[in-house]
């Protein structure tokens, strides 16, 4: 028992590193931002940047590359006004959460609520096997008479979780706006067991709730819940997805995803991806993209202060001629700038080169694009492995991982020797991840929490999580 | 005789209470259909107010969808955009669509284009379910029709591409299609030329719209707790009322969708379920009471009232028991008395007559005025005695109903001398009250028969005479011997032209204390003079009966006899 519990620990400890050495990496981005890392773009709060992982490709072959198309928000002026937010809190008090669970929830509930502001529009909604609007969408001005109703949360009963998240959305449309946040945080423990209560269902909503500027957020508390369901929900509505293991982490977790929340700069983003002739889209890893012809649509809702966030394009390059040079990439990005609350765009557009000189592509080879389309892949893979182990092929889930790991360890050697330092943290993580993954994927009893752990670090990585504050930098000193 | 009485009695009792209790059930039952029928209607209401109150939804998701797809078509069309930006732009931004699809006049997809080959399998399946969608759209009236109509233009590839303008499409119509998870929703805006334009709706979506429109679950009522649940602050603690009712929202596979109202169970079947109106009309709203919603039927009260009756009746019943019972007892008692007393007065009776007759007889040979007198008297003295004995007798044969059975003495006697022996005892009343005798003699033979029963049953019938029929001043008795069925019947008649019998009383006058004139001026008389002569004549093997007659009243006495050769008969009893 106690070695369970030690292995778990350091397990935990991995993601927790994992949620935060992002931030050193975009902070390093800041600072290290280098001319050769393709077209770099930057109006009022969001920083735009195309690369691909291979400039020059050999000629006279189809071959398949990656586009990186990289968002970052700029940093919060502490003095300026952050933008108002518009926040539904949706809380599972279904009967597994009694006891020190809804007491928790209670608690980082009624902090959250502390932390807004008065012309922030707050609302909460239980669920069980029924709805409830406990504080129906309203501004947070009445804080006392909001966290009296918080405090006498109790629980019982099912789980309607697609109907919590829909009464959630309806409150936090109520008083939709542009120039506002507007979020549904998802609290839950357990299954959805009434209602829709399957991932593409809630994907589906949350890709909807997505289009009207609506992001949703998950978190998953205890080891019953259904992680692919919650975190399925937080990738398609454009929010965090979080597994809390222990209830007691619960409020630093809820203040985190405020922290979140009330740092976001940017929003309302439509990305828009042109590929030259000769250049076909195959998909975007991990996001659910939109390909229509030559154009590929990316969601985004929104951006926070700090953070960086990209999305790795593969595409199918026709054949070309040694020594010419062809387009590859218009990119264009509307967003509203949440501070100023006015529209604002970027564009940037990136070219290729065919050679016959295999040294050559290979020196060209752009090793931070490279390394960070790497760590993407191979979060496809270790998608893919969740779905092996799921399927009980043990061997074959193990075997990715472990593919996953040596590839990303190679990667990270050749780094090393170029000396690119930003992507090293990324590629660390990622190695570790899938390190102790494939060593606790054969253990069974692991494999509960395991699971989540590889959802929310799958999450994550796709989602590429925020950025710190340029101030810390390093050892992150987690909250809790 | 109490036992009958107890039957009845208990028959009295619980006929009226089978019966309230039948009625009272049965009345019930019918009030609990009704009211059930009437709850349900109640409720069926209530359902049908939710599901108008949310059918404005897919009337505003038409409305508004129209204009954007108008919109987006005429801006496409307007700027020649033969890759519909525009609408591709609505697709992606619109949160309440899927895909748009638009299908040319000749039923081709035209929109959105074919995947490329090497797409992920999921694209290329989806681009397939689109185009079944497609085809399985619903068609516009005319489309059939000018599908031909039109068919000459269609030589012209470059029309069939572009662009439909918004103005020549028709009102939206909703199309149902189960696909993956269920029902989806699709809109579509037909052109006359057969062309179309449709929008798959999210299904997540709309689904999630029409949650939000239905009732939330109101929070139970907060009431203040002295302790709180959690230390440090003071909480409010919600109390859980006891669960009335809950509403749930079915899709078409009986999946649950959308519940409030209470925490109940859904397992059981619903108390009554409505399906939504279109386009959702595969979908169910079902209505759970979490008691049972049929009256509680208050068996009690009409237990109390059936018991109430009964103990009621019973005790009325019991009353009248016992108070029967004693009645009964009291007449037997005196019953027994008055046969104690007739039989007592029977010896004294006896030892006057003996004395008379020994004192006639005395008398005789001597001669005299006073000897004369005497002897009169003591004629008188016999007769009235004898009279006293028939009295007696007559009191004795109907109170000792059983014991006065006693065998009948069959002796051979002349059938006519022993009738004239009677009629010559009535010959001094009948001559003070004068009344003629008319005597017919037809049984003037030996026959063997009980000549006390013949004695009492004529001196009844005569005496009957005597004080009725007085009037119409004439006596006939008539006699003859019958033969039927190998028995001989020896039958008196004695009728009278007095006032007669109705018809009508024929049945009663036999009836024992029975009189048709009760009052004070009627002459005197007990009333038992006829019974007793049936009982005699019945017990002889025979009947008193009246016969029809042109005057006054017909008495027909019948009694078995047997003829006095016959020796081997002697000793046998008629009658038993």
């Amino acid at each position: 028992m106690a070695t369970r519990k030690r292995e778990l620990k350091t397990e935990k400890r991995t993601v927790r590193l994992c949620r935060w050495l992002p931030l050193i990496l975009v902070a390093a981005i800041a600072s290290t931002a280098t001319a050769d890392s393709g077209d770099k773009k930057s109006v009022g709060q969001v920083t735009l940047q195309v690369g691909t992982s291979h400039p020059t490709l050999i000629a006279d072959k189809k071959q398949t590359s990656y586009v990186r198309i990289a968002l970052t928000g700029s940093e919060i002026e502490s003095t300026k006004k952050r933008p108002p937010v518009n926040v539904a809190i949706v809380i599972d008090n279904s009967g597994s959460m009694s006891g020190s669970k809804i007491d928790q929830a209670r608690r980082a509930a009624i902090a959250a609520v502390k932390r807004l502001r008065d012309d922030d529009i707050v609302s909460v909604v239980l669920y069980n096997s029924n709805v409830s609007v406990l504080v129906p969408a309203t501004k947070a001005s009445d804080r006392e008479s909001i966290i009296r109703q918080i405090e006498s949360v109790q629980a019982g009963g099912s789980t309607a979780l697609f109907a919590g998240v829909s009464k959630g959305a309806a409150e936090t449309r109520k008083f939709l706006r542009d120039e506002s946040v507007n979020r549904v945080i998802l609290l839950s423990d357990g299954q959805a067991n009434v209602g829709p209560s399957s991932p593409s269902e809630l994907e589906n909503l949350g890709a909807s709730l997505v289009k009207e500027g609506i992001s949703v957020s998950t978190l998953g508390l205890g080891l019953g819940y259904n992680e692919d369901l919650m975190s399925g929900l937080a990738i398609s509505g454009s929010g965090n997805h979080m597994f809390i293991e222990e209830a007691d982490d619960l409020v630093a977790v809820f203040n985190k995803e405020f922290n979140d929340l009330l740092s976001v700069v940017a929003g309302d983003f439509e990305i828009e991806a042109t590929l030259a002739e000769g250049v076909r889209p195959v998909k975007v890893l991990g996001t659910n993209a939109d390909i229509v012809g030559q154009k590929v649509f990316i969601p985004l809702t929104q951006l926070y202060s700090n953070q960086e966030r990209y999305f790795v394009l593969e595409v199918e390059i026709a054949a070309g001629k040694a020594g010419t040079s062809r387009q590859l990439v218009d990119v264009s990005v509307n967003y509203i700038n949440k501070i100023n609350q006015t529209p604002e765009k970027l564009t940037a557009s990136l070219g290729i080169r065919f050679t016959d000189d295999e040294t050559k592509v290979s020196a060209d080879r752009d090793l931070e694009t490279l390394a960070f389309c790497s760590v993407q892949i191979a979060n496809d893979r270790n998608r893919q492995a969740t779905l092996l182990r799921d399927s009980g092929q043990i061997g074959e889930a193990e075997k990715l991982l472990k593919q996953n790991t040596e590839e990303l360890k190679a990667l990270k050697i050749i780094c090393e020797a170029k000396d690119i330092k930003i992507v090293l943290p990324a590629l660390e993580v990622n190695i570790e991840l899938n390190r102790a993954q494939a060593s606790s994927v054969r253990d069974e009893s692991k494999w509960y929490s395991g699971r989540k752990m590889m959802r929310e670090a799958q999450n994550y990585n796709q989602s590429q999580q925020r950025a710190l504050p340029s101030g810390i930098k390093s050892s992150p000193s987690p909250e809790r | 005789m109490p036992l009958k009485i107890l039957i009845a009695l208990l028959t009295l009792i619980a006929a009226p209470l089978l019966l309230l209790g039948w009625v009272s059930a049965s009345t019930m039952r019918a009030d609990r259909s009704t009211a059930q029928r009437q709850i349900e209607a109640v409720l069926r209401s209530r359902l049908k107010e939710i599901d108008t109150s949310v059918q404005p939804l897919f009337d505003e998701i038409a409305t508004m969808l129209t204009g954007q797809v108008r919109l987006a078509i005429d801006q496409d069309t307007s700027s020649g955009d033969l890759q519909h930006g525009e609408l591709t732009r609505f697709q992606r931004s619109q949160p309440l669509v899927q895909r748009a699809i638009i299908v040319n006049s000749r039923g081709m997809m035209i929109y959105p284009p074919p995947p490329p080959n090497s797409s992920e399998p999921n694209r290329i399946e989806e681009y397939a379910a689109l185009k079944a969608l497609a085809m399985s759209r619903p068609r516009h009236a005319t489309e059939s029709a000018s599908a031909q109509t039109h068919s000459a233009d269609r030589s012209k590839a470059a029309t069939q591409q572009a662009p439909i303008p918004s103005s020549r499409l028709s009102a939206p119509v909703y199309h149902v299609w189960y696909r993956d998870q269920g029902t989806q929703l699709s809109l579509w805006w037909h052109q006359e030329s057969g062309a179309a334009v449709g929008v798959m709706l999210a299904r997540s979506r709309w689904m999630a719209e029409l949650m939000a429109r239905l009732p939330n679950t109101p929070l139970p009522t907060i009431q203040l707790a002295a302790q709180s649940s959690y230390k440090g602050l003071s909480s409010e603690i919600r109390q859980t009322p006891t669960p009335i009712e809950a509403i749930a929202l079915y899709d078409e596979s009986n999946r649950l969708i959308y519940r409030w109202g209470d925490d109940i169970e859904l397992l059981k079947t619903p108390d009554t379920q409505l399906a939504m109106s279109e386009p959702l009309s595969s979908w169910h709203l079902k209505y759970y009471a979490a008691q049972p919603l049929t009256i509680p039927v208050r068996f009690t009260g009409l237990y109390a009232a059936i018991a109430g009756l009964g103990i009621v009746l019973f005790s009325l019943g019991a009353y009248v028991l016992t108070n029967l019972q004693r009645q009964i007892r009291l007449a037997k008692s005196r019953v027994t008395f008055a046969g104690q007393v007739s039989h007592e007065l029977r010896t004294p009776l006896t030892n006057i007559r003996l004395y008379t007759e020994l004192a006639q007889a005395d008398l005789e040979g001597a001669d005299g005025p006073a000897t004369q007198r005497i002897a009169g008297r003591l004629s008188i003295i016999d007769s009235e005695s004898r009279r006293l004995g028939r009295l007696v007798s007559g009191v004795m044969e109907v109170i000792r109903e059983d014991e006065g059975k006693g065998p009948l003495r069959l002796l051979p006697y002349n059938a006519d001398a022993v009738i004239d022996d009677v009629i010559q005892q009535f010959l001094p009343s009948y001559e003070a009250a004068s009344i003629r005798i008319e005597r017919i003699r037809g049984a003037n033979q030996s026959l063997v028969f009980d000549a006390d029963c013949l004695d009492m049953i004529l001196i009844n019938l005569l005496s009957n005479i005597e004080k009725y029929a007085a009037s119409g001043g004439i006596a006939k008795i008539e006699s003859l011997v019958k033969t039927s069925f190998q028995n001989e019947i020896l039958c008196v008649r004695v009728s009278d032209h007095g006032s007669g019998i109705a018809s009508r009383h024929h049945k009663t006058i036999f009836k024992a204390f029975r009189r048709l004139d009760d009052g004070i001026s009627a002459p005197s008389g007990t009333g038992i003079g006829l019974t007793i002569a049936r009982r005699v004549a019945r017990r002889h093997g025979g009947d008193v009966k009246i016969v029809p007659s042109a005057k006054g009243a017909c008495f027909e006495v019948t009694i078995r006899v047997t003829k006095a050769n016959m020796e081997a008969d002697f000793g046998k009893p008629l009658c038993n």
